[in-house]
This record gives C-alpha cells, structure tokens and sequence, in this order.
C-alpha cells in the first residue's frame, strides 16, 4: 500500500550517493509520515528523531565532502525491540525490561551502521516475540495498515507495519517460528528468514536459541537481498555463526549467478494445500505458481510427510528454551524489580510483575515438558521428530531447488478474535514454524489481495544457505 | 490432567509467584496446549536421532587469549542491573537471618 511513499534502496542510495537528494529529506520524510501515521498504526515504540536528522546530515556532509557512498547510505532504518541499540531502551515490548538501556549495539546494527544506514527508531511485537498479532506487547498493538480493525501479524509485527506504512524504507525482525515472515505476508510486504547460524544473534533478546534467526523486512525482494548481504556472516561474538554448512547433507550447492528459470525445479507439498486454509489465499497461491510455471520454472508436487507434526514439535522445544532463556531476568540483572530482603521473593515478585500472560503461560509450559518424568515424553521425544522433520526436506530438496507454499493460512484477521485460545493463535504459524525447526531460508513475497483488500504472502522455502535462490524466485514472483 | 498443585509446584520451579485466583485459567491453559502437543506421542520416531542443532557445529572454542565479551564498558554493563553499588551488584542476603 502507498509503496511510493518511500523509495526502494539501490534507487535511494543511488539519489543520495551522486547528490540528487539528501539523506536528511528523506528521513524528514520518513518521520513526517510517522507523524502521519502512528497514531493510528502504533508500529513505533520510540522515534529516534533529533539523532537521526543528526546522522543524515553527517551523511550528507561526507558526501557532499567526497566520501565514496556506501550500499546503504542515509537509508532510514528501524528495529526490532528486541534487537539491541546502543544507549537506547530495548524493551522487547515488556514491562520487565521498560527501562533497560542497551550496553552495546547487536553485530546487525553495528553492520548496518557501517553500511551507512541511519537507525530511525525501534518497533513494536509481541512481549519476547511470543505471538502472531503483537496484542501480547505490554505497551498496545500495532493495527494492520492495509485495514486498522486487522492484527499486523506477529510477533515483528511493528516492522511489517512500519514498511507498509511507508514510515521508514526497511525494517529488522526477528523469527523464531514464522515472526518475520507472517506479519510480512499480512501486512503485504517481503520478509526473509534466513538460514539459521547465517545471522548474528549477539544483541538480539533470545527466545528459544536452537530456532531465533535475525533478518530484514523490506517492501521487495531486492532490498531484502541487500540488506541480507550486509547483515550476514561469521562473528566471534556469536559461536553459532557459520559461513556455509559444513555437515550439510546436501548436495553439492551449485552456481546460480547464472541459472536460468528452466533450471530451478519448484516442489509444491501437498501437505500445505489441505484442511485449514483459507481458499482465497489458496487460489492466490496457486495462481502464481501457475505464473512462475508459464515463466519456464518447472513445478512439480513434493511430499513432507511429517508436517503435521511440525507445529506440536515446535510448542515443545520453543517453551522449554523460553523457560531457560528467560531465566535471566530475575530481577538481580536487568529491568524490573521488586524489593524485599528476601532473594526468593525478589525473583518470584519481579518475574510475576514483569512477565505478560503468554510469557508466563509458555515459561510454565517449558518447565513442564523439562520436569523430570515428562522430559522424554516431551521434550526427547520432539527432538527425535524435529530430525524427522528436517530429514523430510532434505529428501525433497533432493528433487526440487525450492518448495513453494503459502505463509500462513488465512489473511489478517480482527483484534481478540485469537486472544482467548491459545492454540488457535499458534495455528497462524502452521506453515512457518518447519523452517525454523530444519534451520532452512525461507521468504515471503506478497502474492496478491483477497477481496477485501488483505494481502496474501508466498512462501519461498531453500536449502541450507541458498537465498540467492530463493532471491530469484521471489524477484519473479514480484513482476 | 495439570492439578492446582502441579501448577504451584511449576511456579515454584519457575519463579514466577502465581496467585491463587490465576491458577484455574492456567491448568485450563497448560492443558490445553498439553492436548494439542499429545498428537507427537503418534510419531513413529523409530531409531531418529535427537536433533538439537542445525548447524553440525560442536564444541565451537574461543581463541585461548582475554578478549572483551562484549563491546561495552563495565559500567555500561553494571548499569543495567537495578541495584548495584561501584562495582558490584548488589542482591539481598542469600541466608535468612534468625
């Protein structure tokens, strides 16, 4: 929606690197729709005006001085909650951390920095990413810009809006179990999970470590490419960074600078089309497919027969990393706290004052599936699935370059119409959550709008560190 | 079936205080979502191996040689905790006194 608003990243680069236009035009712009717009919206939980005028016209200066411009120079940014700025509030959207003040910067925003980007402000989710609406944020929703009575998706649900809103050019998110991907497909703009240990998670708030990956939300497919290639690659900050699988089972990855459409095989898996999903996002979906066909891709049907284990699986291991993830905040080290001269107390108190009801809900599910005499039960027992589950497209990646579906199973939908049952929330994330679980790719693109006007995302699904693929698919998908 | 004493007993296990008048819509919740996680018990696992990380790394060892953990200062760091004097952060007396 208003795509126009602002630029895409190469055009506005470009103006600003040859002196067609200045950065600080377009952040004024940027927060001259902010001021237009938030009040509605509410993508933003702080604007970080006076400093990024500040930088812009630092940018402006250097280039007007001769600086050589850089990929991303002058580009308003904004950020995920939970991904830290130095000196700024890093809240993730909970009361527990309100008032907490970032030490340092995250590697990705180090990485934007350096590329020139200019931060613009962080945005809104669902309190520690758990949620597919934000109405978990302790500080209120964020509305769906494409019709304000709608959820955003979740839980980067303030980045997805803030992009669509045309309030900044590009934004951050965080996935653990379709985060990034679903509010992009709701909000109607291009979101990337990237491969799991391609991105640096130092500085990002952890939900469940074995399944958080970083990666942008952009209005195309290009910007997302970009911004990918300057946030990703090994850091000694993070240990699970790596620069290519070395014990991937996949074949050998082959060279695709040049690959031609007719040589990129799309699986379509049949465990995706069935119960559940909506027909108008259905229809959407096969619709392109049928395109992407027509432009000489070869489209066949795959199978990954334990899909439906996916989601069970993934409120198992997700909940039990959240528990001991969250496990930091004890009111000793960081945020709210509670007094007394009791240390039990203390951490009882804070933790019951700080934590939001799903926090809390999935805190006790995590120690539960851990307990002893539930522990294989549970927790072993989705281990075993999730490498079942990864076996499942390894196999089919041994037919086809890339599996198609659709990102979730239905459009936006209204504000507590999920609140009230749990499970029906986690159901938005049926189609998401495998990526998360195997530590595959996986990209949304907006794949047309249902009749009332909500858009549809596709889902793009590639081998381990095959982006570039799913890049070329996705730039198709687009035209 | 969670029983009130079990989600006491998770709260304790957790940390997080649950009061009284909580505890009904948390079984209800928990149980929940317990039933929905069941249908995994009717996955036939056979001999797959427990999948805990994706990347194949193991044991991934820093160089043997002081490096700062972050890039931030101490007092940056000690800043953020809510009490805390010079260096230290300070935490009520572990022992209770008699």
């Amino acid at each position: 929606m208003e795509k126009e608003i602002m630029p895409a990243i190469k055009a506005a680069a470009a103006a600003i690197g040859n002196g067609d236009t200045a950065s600080s035009k377009l952040v004024e712009r940027a927060f001259e729709r902010c001021r237009a717009k938030e009040d509605d919206i509410h993508a933003f939980l702080e604007l970080y005006e006076s400093s990024a005028l500040e930088e812009a016209r630092a940018v402006d200066a250097a280039i007007k001085g001769g600086d050589e411009p850089k990929p991303l120079s002058g580009i308003p940014i904004a950020v995920k909650d939970n991904i830290l700025v130095s000196g700024r509030i890093a809240s993730a959207a909970s009361r527990m951390l309100e008032s907490y003040h970032a030490s340092y910067d995250a590697t990705v925003i180090g990485r934007l920095r350096e590329a020139g980007a200019i931060i613009m402000g962080r945005t809104n989710m669902d309190e520690f990413a758990m949620g597919s609406s934000t109405e978990n944020s302790a500080f209120g929703p964020t509305k769906n810009p494409h019709d304000l009575s709608r959820i955003p998706g979740g839980s980067s649900g303030g980045s997805a809006a803030a992009v669509a809103a045309g309030e900044c050019v590009a934004a951050l998110g965080s996935d653990t179990g379709g985060s990034i991907r679903q509010p992009a497909a709701l909000c109607g703009v291009v979101g990337l999970k990237p491969t799991y240990g391609a991105v640096s998670r130092h500085g990002l708030i952890a939900m469940a470590s074995s399944l958080d990956v970083i990666g942008p939300i952009t209005k195309t497919v290009e910007d997302a490419e970009i911004i990918f290639n300057i946030i990703k690659g090994i850091d000694p900050f993070d240990s699970t960074t790596v620069e290519s699988n070395p014990k991937s089972e996949i074949r050998n990855p082959k060279q695709y600078q040049n690959l031609k459409f007719q040589n990129i095989r799309i699986g379509v898996p049949k465990e995706y089309f069935g119960a559940g999903l909506n027909p108008e996002v259905k229809q959407a979906v096969e619709a392109t497919l049928k395109n992407l066909q027509d432009s000489g891709f070869m489209v066949q049907e795959v199978s990954l027969p334990h899909t439906d284990y996916a989601l069970p699986c993934y409120y198992i291991i997700m909940p039990a990393e959240v528990s001991s993830n969250l496990a930091r905040f004890d009111g000793i080290r960081y945020g709210l706290s509670e007094k007394s001269d009791d240390l039990l107390e203390v951490y009882m108190k804070s933790r019951r004052k700080g934590f939001g009801d799903e926090v809390r809900r999935r805190i006790l599910l995590g120690t539960y599936v851990l307990s002893a005499g539930y522990y294989e039960a549970y927790y072993a027992k989705a281990q075993r699935v999730r490498s079942l589950i990864k076996r499942d497209f390894l196999r089919a990646f041994e037919e086809v370059d890339v599996i198609v579906s659709p990102t979730t199973p239905a459009p936006a939908f209204k504000f507590g119409e999920k609140s009230d049952d749990p499970v029906e929330m986690y159901l938005s994330d049926v189609y998401t959550v495998s990526a998360n679980l195997a530590g595959i790719p996986a990209l949304s693109v907006p794949c047309g709008k249902t009749g009332d006007g909500l858009p549809i995302g596709i889902q793009l699904i590639g081998r381990w560190f095959e982006e570039d693929v799913l890049f070329r698919v996705g730039k198709e998908v687009e035209h | 079936m969670i029983s009130r004493s079990d989600i006491h007993r998770l709260a304790e296990l957790a940390r997080i205080e649950v009061h009284e008048s909580e505890v009904e819509k948390l079984q209800h919740d928990l149980e929940h979502v317990l039933e929905y996680v069941e249908q995994l018990s009717r996955a036939e696992t056979g001999m797959a191996e427990a999948l805990t990380n994706v990347t194949g790394l193991s044991n991934v060892a820093a160089d043997d040689a002081a490096r700062a953990a972050v890039k931030a200062d101490t007092a940056g760091l000690l800043r953020a905790s809510p009490r805390h004097d010079q260096s230290f952060v300070k935490v009520p007396s572990v022992w209770k006194k008699k």
